[in-house]
């Protein structure tokens, strides 16, 4: 009899352990809320200011959502992790979407945050330089992500032998020890460290230069918005409405987001959500709401990736985004 | 005209060598492609074998360049680690003041990691080979360094005593056996390092390395990643080993020149 009794107790332990694994990968998690894990291409933010609002906010918890932000660094492999289910969101930048999609991979544009490209190279103010061609064509050195889209289309346009480009870890040593350094930066953070720094700087946009993608994009695997839309609506526009909070009043966010990233101060991240506005808010956002993506700019984006040749074929630009529907704040 | 008995031998030995890594090798690609298929694993988190060499053979140009980049800046480091590690060596195995007071920050300066050192690496050198030779140096001396003080302090003390008796001086006796003797182990210390220097210079290019045609492995490596082109990843991979096993094939063959008269390590069968 205590024979039959340890068997059934040891048989209810592997099924009960077994259904607690299987419930830890179930995106239904066991609270009955839509698990999604949000996979960052860089280190807390206000690029991502939005998402942390809305998560301050409690709008994905009253969407039903448990949303976990999981914080990036350079490198982070966000395109293969959210086409293999790693992660269920992740943030690229158009080109890499249109890239990875060439490559096999299926993730679906759902909601972009810089309607301008905000990548610029930033100068030391007694540089000469004062276009992209001027650096190109200089002789000086450009510290940049190598395989970058538009540093492919800068080499294409004015050649390489004028030019030396080299990585850049995103730390800005380098940078200010050398005057004669170029380095490619997001126009809202490391000119915002520099003016900290009472160094004085210059930007070149790359948006200004003819490259205008779409930048930290919110994407998913095509999959999942085939299987569970519903729950990537509700994501969509509590986010939307986190980055409605955080356009308002950024300063009430930013304290949190700094907590996660001690190397930007709270005022640094000020002063960057103020930049930054004019790259998030314009005309048609006005008309269409915020994250709106056109048609118009991801043929754009396809176009110049197959100039540079980093798409040997053309790529159905038209499946690699899709605005969905809003649904009402609950 | 049939082949002498000694040509024959060699020819023996040769392939004796030879067929057990290649069968080996022949083995895990097959296996590797069989995995692809059967999986159905997507080609932008590994991609096939054929899709590997097909990336290799579109951009075999760049991919050469890329070696010859890298083999410089791992074979520049390696030169620098042997003599600094040989010579570090000698002085340190030379008294017991130095192995106590020495030997220990040798010791702790390997822990340290590279990719930490590595962005500090440019700001002190600039960017292009300097850092990649000096990141595959720092990574190589170590193995060196320690090989050399043991087999200097591993020399038979019966024969020290010999040494001793007969009135030999301490060069003397540094000269005549404890650096002849030390040898095999220095060989052994090298052929670690040579492989290790690789990596090393890799990580140096990751920041440091000029992008372009030219470009070195490190940066032929972070730039197919961006494009999320995973089969020309594995292929500079793949290279990089290569030149990894050149530089093993070299650091082999001067052990054997040093080693074969005298020593059971030099004795290639």
């Amino acid at each position: 009899m205590s024979a039959w009794i340890g068997g059934a107790v040891a048989c209810a332990a592997v099924c009960g352990s077994t259904s607690l694994l299987s419930s830890c990968d179930d995106p239904q998690a066991s609270s009955g809320r839509t698990k999604l894990r949000v996979q960052l291409d860089w280190v807390p933010e206000p690029e991502f200011g939005g998402l942390y609002a809305a998560k301050q906010l409690g709008l994905f918890d009253a969407a039903g959502l448990e949303v976990e932000i999981i914080g990036g660094a350079p490198g982070v492999p966000v395109a293969q992790m959210v086409a293999s289910g790693t992660c269920e969101v992740g943030l690229l930048s158009g080109d890499q979407i249109l890239t990875t999609r060439a490559k096999g991979g299926s993730i679906v544009a759902l909601y972009a945050t810089f309607e301008v490209n905000p990548t610029a190279v930033m100068v030391h103010e007694s540089n000469p330089a004062r276009t992209l061609k001027d650096l190109w064509t200089g002789g000086g050195i450009v510290a940049t992500e190598p395989g970058l889209p538009w540093v492919q289309l800068m080499n294409k346009k004015y050649g390489v032998d004028q030019v030396r480009i080299v990585p850049t870890t995103g730390a800005l040593a380098s940078f200010i020890a050398d005057p004669s350094l170029a380095q490619s930066i997001f126009i809202t953070a490391e000119p915002v460290q520099m003016e900290l720094q009472k160094i004085p700087v210059r930007t070149i946009s790359v948006a200004e230069s003819g490259y205008n993608p779409y930048v930290a994009v919110y994407c998913v695997n095509e999959a999942l918005l085939n299987s569970d839309e519903p729950a990537l609506r509700r994501f969509i526009s509590a986010l939307r409405r986190g980055w409605q909070a955080y356009q308002q009043d950024p300063e009430k966010f930013n304290a949190a987001i700094a907590a996660l990233n001690p190397a930007m101060t709270v005022e640094a991240m000020n002063i960057s959500a103020k930049v930054q506005h004019d790259y998030v808010e314009n005309d048609e956002t006005a008309a269409h709401g915020l994250g709106w993506m056109s048609a118009e700019r991801w043929q754009a984006t396809e176009v110049a990736l197959r100039e540079t040749a980093i798409l040997k074929d053309a790529v159905d630009w038209r499946s690699a985004f899709r605005l969905l529907p809003e649904e009402p704040g609950r | 005209m049939p082949l002498a008995f000694g040509e024959v031998r060699v020819m023996s030995l040769v392939w004796s060598r030879v067929w057990p890594p290649c069968a080996a090798i022949i083995c895990a690609v097959l296996i590797w492609g069989l995995s692809v298929y059967v999986f159905d694993i997507p080609p932008y988190l590994v991609p096939s074998p054929g899709a590997v060499a097909h990336a290799a053979r579109e951009r075999w140009e760049q991919l050469l360049w890329a070696c010859a980049a890298t083999a410089q800046s791992a074979s520049g480091g390696l030169l620098i680690a042997a003599l600094v590690g040989i010579i570090g060596g000698a002085v340190i195995a030379s008294g017991k003041l130095f192995l106590r007071g020495v030997y220990p920050i040798a010791s702790f300066l390997q822990m340290v990691p590279l990719v930490a050192i590595a962005p500090l690496l440019v700001i002190w050198l600039g960017y292009g080979k300097a850092p990649a030779t000096a990141a595959a140096a720092l990574v190589a001396v170590f193995p060196i360094l320690a090989n050399t003080i043991d087999g200097l302090r591993a020399a038979d003390p019966s024969l020290r005593e010999v040494f001793q008796l007969h009135g030999a001086s301490r060069f003397q006796l540094w000269w005549k056996l404890e650096l002849p003797g030390a040898v095999p182990s220095i060989v052994t210390g090298l052929r670690v390092a040579a492989g290790l220097s690789v990596i090393g210079a890799i990580v140096g290019e990751f920041v440091s390395g000029y992008a372009g045609d030219r470009a070195p492995i490190g940066m032929v490596v972070m730039t197919a990643m961006r494009e999320s082109s995973t089969d020309l990843v594995f292929a500079a991979i793949a290279l990089s080993s290569l030149v990894g096993l050149l530089l093993f094939a070299l650091v082999n063959l001067v052990g054997l020149l040093l080693l074969r008269r005298w020593h059971p390590t030099g004795d290639p069968s």
